[in-house]
């Protein structure tokens, strides 16, 4: 036999199988590192392995994983033998499943067949299987990926998984049970692309909070009093009420997209009220409609309360309208700890004669900025509402280090030789230096 | 005995090394020893089941790794790469064995992930005849035991 030699072999070079014989955790640690099929493939080592293998707690079912099962098969049984697959993991599994990562792929079949007897042989009823059984094996994260074009809706199993700390979920119908009790210790819930029906969420322990191209936001009503961490990007409606008792908040990032209508506007969320609810914030990521949303027309001087902790600020999406320019003086006065400032131009950019008169008159900063050390003048067009902005800069802040200005290759000479103009502008910090970078 | 910010770490073969606490404090059960009880940073650490040849490999990836924490500028991302390449590339499979034992029993994070990787690399790709090879796993499945475990996962093969 194969095997006496290699063990003749090994033992004349001294080496005795210590792997096999190593805890548990690291075991665990060695098949993290492999991609789940070469994972699967140890359990036909030897019988210790194949323990191993069906106790292990981290099932990566990813997009690798179906793209391999993809390669090898008829694509018309691709549906058919990714079910057997997934079910078959999941039924030599013992014990604890603590992270659950699923890509559902795009299924072929399904969407050419839907004459055949789709009801009974639904992806989403083998799925809604899976969780069940998942249900119940003590999960703690969780990662669905949906690539279909049709919502998974989530099946109430999810939701009395009481020991998720981790939840991403992609292309999803999102409805909680009146039952719920909530997540009592999830601490990062992503959701992308998900469609919220009436929910109530109280989660006591999030601290990381993602909700990204969503629908229905305002059908969810959440609680969340420790979250640190806020992304609400490109959402179907612009809804912060919900985060005003967030005290503990440090990042936040919003922005919305263009296409939600405005209209509804909710006079007690303004930036002033918003910033006053966030007495921790540091790094503060706004978009151009957001700053408009959120003063409506009358942009304070400067906030009435500093915003002491905030040492990062990033303005994307940024048009150089009249009020966007005034909301960013505004945060600029606001925010005496300021050390980075980033400024994204969007290709929409308005650089009117008005926007330019207004930054070039005598004592518009009205303060100096003592601690900005860093700026970042991303997808930089050229325009003249640019170029005054960045002198102002350069004459507002003593302790400048550098302004890195990122312009597009594309851009026309003539644009370019204005550009070399801030090189000319006049500095209030002797070691600021300007710096060009093509992308 | 250690001078200030130093301590001293004795091998289970009686070898005393002098590090900075900063280097040995990379390992959690050190530094948990530390911070419960005064006495250590005064005197010897016993690091128990670790022998000096191992312990003066581990001091080495410590010390690296934590001026690098220290201060990014000194020491680049590529730089710890490179290192964390040649660290590994050079150890027979009986070191290797050791240092997984030794940093999951002191706890440093960064090393565990680096050895792990390592023992996955050795096993990415290949036949089951292959990995029990290197390894020197025995095979304890009869025939039929066999076909059928291969049976049951054949997409992963």
């Amino acid at each position: 036999m194969i095997g006496e030699s290699s063990n003749r072999i090994a033992m004349e070079e001294g080496a005795e199988d210590r792997i096999s014989n190593f805890p548990q955790n690291v075991i665990d640690h060695i098949l993290d590192c492999l991609p789940i099929r070469d994972a699967a493939r140890t359990s036909s080592l030897s019988s210790k392995w194949r323990h191993y293998w069906a106790e292990y707690p981290n099932l990566v079912l990813d997009d690798q994983f179906t793209e391999e099962i993809k390669q090898k098969r008829n694509l018309l049984r691709f549906e058919v033998d990714y079910v057997n697959i997934v079910s078959g993991i999941l039924l030599q599994h013992q014990g604890a499943i603590t992270k659950f990562v699923l890509h559902f792929p795009e299924m072929i079949l399904y969407l050419f067949d839907l004459n055949s007897n789709t009801d009974e042989w639904n992806i989403y009823s083998n799925i809604n299987n899976w969780m069940m059984f998942l249900s119940r094996k003590g999960l703690r994260e969780l990662t669905l990926q949906n690539s279909n074009p049709d919502p998974y809706r989530i099946p109430l199993y999810l939701f009395s998984c009481l020991k998720l700390t981790y939840m991403s979920i992609s292309r999803c119908i999102f409805r909680a049970p009146v039952s719920s009790r909530g997540f009592a210790n999830l601490t990062t819930l992503v959701l992308s692309e998900v469609t919220f029906e009436s929910s109530v969420l109280i989660i006591p322990q999030l601290h990381v909070l993602n909700l990204r191209n969503c629908s229905g936001i305002r059908l969810l009503n959440i609680s969340t009093p420790l979250l640190r961490r806020l992304t609400l990007l490109d959402n179907d409606d612009f809804e912060l009420r919900s985060y005003m008792n967030c005290k503990s908040l440090v990042h936040a990032y919003i922005g919305v997209s263009n296409k939600v209508e405005l209209g509804r506007q909710d006079e007690s969320v303004s930036l002033t009220t918003i910033l006053g609810c966030w007495p921790k914030i540091s790094a503060l990521y706004l978009d151009g409609s957001t700053l408009d949303r959120l003063t409506a027309g009358t942009v304070p001087e400067s906030l009435p309360s500093r915003i002491m902790h905030l040492k990062y600020l990033a303005l994307f999406r940024i048009s150089y309208h009249p009020n966007e320019i005034a909301c960013i003086l505004c945060l600029l006065r606001s925010s005496p700890n300021l050390s980075r400032l980033e400024i994204w131009t969007h290709r929409t950019i308005n650089s009117s004669m008005e926007t330019v008169e207004f930054l070039e008159e005598p004592g518009v900063m009205g303060q100096k900025m003592y601690r900005l050390k860093t700026v970042m003048m991303k997808h930089y067009m050229g325009s003249a509402a640019e170029l005054v902005f960045v002198k102002l800069l350069l004459t507002s802040s003593p302790s400048l280090e550098r302004i890195c200005v990122e312009w597009r290759k594309n851009l026309a000479p003539s644009e370019r030789l204005k550009a070399d103009e801030l090189i000319q502008f006049a500095r209030a910090s002797s070691k600021a230096q300007v710096i060009f970078k093509p992308i | 005995m250690a001078s200030k910010g130093n301590l001293t770490l004795k091998s289970c073969n009686g070898k005393e090394f002098i590090v900075e606490e900063k280097v040995a404090v990379m390992s959690t059960t050190i530094k948990n020893m530390v911070d419960v009880d005064d006495s250590f940073a005064q005197g010897v650490i016993p690091i128990i089941g670790v022998d000096g040849k191992i312990l003066a490999k581990l001091i080495e990836y410590c010390k690296e790794h934590a001026e690098a924490d220290e201060d990014e500028e000194v020491k680049s991302e590529e730089y710890l790469k490179k290192f964390d390449e040649k660290f590994v590339d050079e150890l027979n499979l009986n070191d290797l064995y050791d240092l997984l034992k030794a940093s999951n029993y002191l706890e440093i994070t960064k090393l565990l992930n680096l050895l792990c990787q390592k023992v996955a690399s050795m096993i990415k790709g290949k036949k089951p005849e292959e990995i029990r090879r290197i390894f020197n796993i025995k095979n304890d499945f009869t025939p039929e035991e066999e076909e059928e475990i291969n049976r049951q996962n054949p997409w992963a093969f």
